[in-house]
């Protein structure tokens, strides 16, 4: 028996003519230098997983999810394919239908549903790194994210600064927030996602806030788009920190003084860029800064490279990750910027990672530059 | 020697990081762009020349197949391994190993990508000018074993006409080097472009010098509208006629604008014909010029609306369109057959009426669109493989088609090979004293028919 997808899913896998155009963009298959691990291959095997011909072995499942969900084969797509909508519900798929998972995605799961976040430290500690913020009257929620609270806590004092000199009445949730659920919904476990979503949406309305401004990209397109059909009522306005920040600037209640004289370069994160086209608030941020000079990447904006951690990529094929970081860390050294900023706590992490490794330049989340230039 | 032994071998010449007989591997390498399918034994990833040698020598020895495969965007088959054996993946040979811009030349390994060769060369201004539209994947190699062309082929001609030389490696896994560094040069019997557009079964190709060209500083494009595809076909003949010398001569029939207007969302003025029109030169006012003399020809032949593209942006916008035209069509019907029949220029305007006529004398959707400048044009054949009927209808129109092309003076096949897709139809073009040359051509360069077998011809 062949995997089911839905009708709308399985028409855009046979709209694939194998022209092979994806073969320019698609940064596991640049790394990886083999059919099977590109967009091209995958539509083929993911056909012939629909027509019954392969089952979902492991080497399968592995190519299947390799992919970060970058969305960048489908700038090239002549026949206009919606990859990353088919490998998201495709996973879903093999997960409801063949159980067929891959044991580093599961127990991330299992970390967050003991724990409530993918690395399973202790959910007590989450809000070590930040003082909670609960004013009454507060419209705005600022969910923190597991990236920043667990691995890169300067990510959180930054935004909390920036808050506290605009005059931003927010609230957090501590201890109660929960892992929106991202790397769930991208790896195919969409019950469990279901589960956190509807614990946080809980939290959401005792709160009474109405707009919820995240800094990572992957809560970001999790709350705005997964949640409105996880949960039957989202009555939230969900923005990015860089289209708040943007605002912030231009209605003055925020104004960047100081001095912070570095060249840098800016990284579009895959799940703002091609996802939600958000590449001006962050540049308009950056370009607000006095002193500071933007050099741009060969890759930029819808033409940017991935950095290699999203989509499950990192937890599961971190070789991978590293890899396709480091070529994006490169081309990042060759605009000789001093300093490489992104608008993704995750990407930071990964390209941090990736730019010590290679010793090349620093690695920054926009909220960071910006609170270093109050 | 078993088919383990084999595999040993091959990893100990190239690593056995660089070898594969995993079915996942082997299944994704079992196709091109076009609808063959064929199943390697094992997929091998050579870095040099002499390990391709190497892998000859012990394929030759072995009488195994060996299909050579760039970067597969082909529409013929030419890299699908129809009977098994070792299927080569030259890709990991990427490297541009000289830009000579004294000379005008470059010299590259086969796997490079035609983007990234032209990348490299816009600092210097200069350009490599044949334009496949797979031209951010497809590699050198590829290009050269297919004779591919493109859009702007018309004024510029297919690789055939920048190829100076090769490297290649053949059957036996002997290395030979053919042509000279020279733009001039009859010394010999032309092995060049014996070997471009063999489609991989005389030789492996593994470096290329290529002439290369001064960029122009102006393109600007036309698009011209008709109410007939005659008067469209015929102002394009008066252009290319013309001394206005195009660098791009495109038509899109109704059927085809419509289907890109609804594909990529964008409003064209009614029409029965579409006709695009680019002109390149180093003065904008020179360019200008001949774009007004082409405006002239197009209303003389009673073109409905003609306009200019002004900015860079709107020009792409265009090409975008056309570019879309295939993907677009075959979103129409579950199946479709793209063929590349070209007929002399003169002939356009009645191969245009035929294909009207087989389409309805068969009942099927025959959208067309093309490089009409240079009588390549792209019917493409739309139908249901589900029903058997419309399968067999959409197969005598393929039949009639090509029959017509030859009929007027035309080819199979204008730059996307024969392949295994159009060698059931090769005897209808070629005699057979003819193919019997072919034939000991063949024979001479590979006694045991281990490269690239089953291609081109019935039974090769």
């Amino acid at each position: 028996m062949g995997i089911k997808l839905p009708e709308e899913l399985e028409i855009e896998v046979y709209r694939c003519f194998r022209c092979g155009y994806c073969r320019a963009q698609c940064p596991v298959f640049k790394v990886k230098q083999n059919e099977s691990w590109g967009t091209r291959g995958r539509m083929i095997l993911i056909r012939s997983l629909i027509e019954g011909d392969i089952d979902a072995t492991s080497s399968v499942l592995d190519r299947l999810y390799c992919c970060s969900l970058c969305k960048a084969c489908e700038t090239s797509c002549p026949a206009l394919v919606r990859a990353s909508d088919v490998y998201e519900r495709l996973r879903e798929s093999l997960v409801e239908q063949k159980q067929a998972t891959l044991d580093k995605h599961q127990k991330i799961a299992e970390k967050i549903l003991a724990e409530g976040n993918p690395f399973g430290l202790p959910r007590a500690e989450r809000p070590s790194s930040y003082k909670r913020k609960n004013p009454s009257s507060a419209e705005i929620l600022y969910f923190v994210g597991c990236v920043p609270s667990y691995r890169r806590p300067s990510i959180v004092r930054s935004v909390e600064k920036i808050l506290a000199t605009a005059g931003v009445k927010y609230t957090t949730l501590g201890a109660q927030e929960l892992c929106c659920g991202s790397v769930l919904m991208r790896t195919g476990q969409t019950r469990t996602a279901k589960k956190l979503a509807q614990q946080n949406v809980k939290n959401f309305k005792e709160l009474g806030v109405k707009k919820i401004v995240t800094v990572c990209p992957g809560c970001y397109l999790t709350l705005k788009v997964d949640y409105p059909k996880l949960v039957e009522d989202f009555p939230f306005e969900v923005l990015h920190i860089s289209n708040f920040i943007n605002q912030l600037l231009q209605t003055g209640k925020l104004k960047l003084t100081k001095q912070v004289g570095l060249k840098v370069t800016y990284h579009d994160p895959c799940h703002i860029g091609r996802r939600f086209n958000i590449y001006e608030a962050p540049r308009n941020v950056l370009l607000s800064i006095p002193g500071l000079k933007l050099v741009e990447m060969p890759h930029n904006r819808e033409n940017s490279q991935c950095c290699g951690a999203g989509g499950g990529v990192k937890a599961a094929f971190s070789d991978v990750a590293s890899n396709i970081g480091v070529s994006r860390m490169e081309e990042a050294a060759q605009t000789k910027a001093d300093l490489l900023v992104t608008s993704c706590p995750f990407c930071c992490l990964n390209l941090d990672d990736a730019g010590r490794q290679a010793q090349l330049l620093p690695v920054s989340d926009l909220t960071e530059i910006v609170a270093e230039a109050l | 020697m078993s088919e383990s032994e084999l595999n040993k071998r091959l990893a100990q010449i190239v690593g056995a990081e660089n070898v594969s007989t995993e079915s996942v591997d082997l299944l994704c390498y079992s196709r091109d762009a076009s609808e063959n399918v064929g199943m390697p034994d094992i997929v091998v990833w050579p870095n040099n020349t002499p390990q391709v040698s190497e892998i000859m020598k012990l394929a030759n020895e072995l009488k195994v197949p060996v299909t050579p495969r760039g970067a597969g965007t082909c529409l013929s088959g030419g890299p699908v391994p129809a009977r098994g054996g070792v299927l080569l993946v030259l890709t990991r040979m990427n490297k541009i190993l000289e830009i000579d811009i004294t000379n005008l030349q470059v010299l590259v390994e086969c796997g490079v990508v035609w983007q990234d060769l032209n990348n490299a060369l816009t600092p210097y201004k200069l350009f490599l000018p044949p334009d496949p539209a797979s031209r951010d994947a497809c590699t050198i190699g590829g290009c050269i074993a297919e004779c591919s062309g493109g859009i702007r082929a018309v004024k510029y001609g297919t690789f055939r006409d920048w190829a100076l030389g090769l490297q290649v490696v053949l059957p036996n896994g002997e290395v030979i080097e053919t042509g000279a560094k020279t733009r001039k040069g009859v010394s010999g019997y032309d092995l060049t472009r014996l070997f471009i557009g063999s489609e991989g079964t005389l030789g492996v190709i593994t470096r290329t010098r290529l002439r290369i060209f001064p960029l122009p500083r102006y393109r600007l494009v036309m698009s011209a509208y008709f109410d007939s595809m005659e008067s469209a076909g015929k102002a394009i003949f008066r252009v290319m006629t013309s001394d206005l010398i195009p660098s791009a001569a495109e038509l899109m029939d109704k059927q085809t604008v419509e289907a890109v207007s609804k594909f990529i969302n964008m409003k064209f003025p009614e029409c029965v014909a579409l006709a695009i029109f680019e002109f390149d030169g180093s003065s904008l006012g020179e360019v200008k010029r001949r774009i007004r003399q082409a405006r002239k020809l197009c209303e003389r032949e009673k073109a409905t609306r003609v306009d200019v593209s002004e900015t860079v942006e709107e020009s792409d916008r265009l090409w975008r369109a056309r570019k879309s035209a295939g993907p677009a069509l075959a979103t129409l019907k579950p199946s479709s057959l793209h063929e590349d029949a070209t007929v002399p220029t003169s002939r356009i305007p009645e191969m245009l009426t035929r294909i009207k006529q087989i389409a309805q004398k068969h009942n099927v959707l025959i959208p067309t669109f093309g490089h009409v400048g240079d009588g390549n044009l792209h019917p493409i054949i739309l139908y249901d493989e589900r029903n058997p009927d419309e399968k067999k209808r959409a197969e005598a129109a393929t039949a009639d088609i090509f029959r017509a092309a030859l009929e007027l003076g035309g080819t199979l096949s204008g730059e996307h090979g024969i392949g295994l897709s159009k060698a059931p139809f090769f005897s209808m073009e070629h005699s057979s004293p003819e193919t019997e040359v072919m034939r000991k051509i063949k024979n001479a360069l590979d006694p045991n028919n281990i490269l690239n077998p089953g291609k081109i011809w019935a039974g090769a």
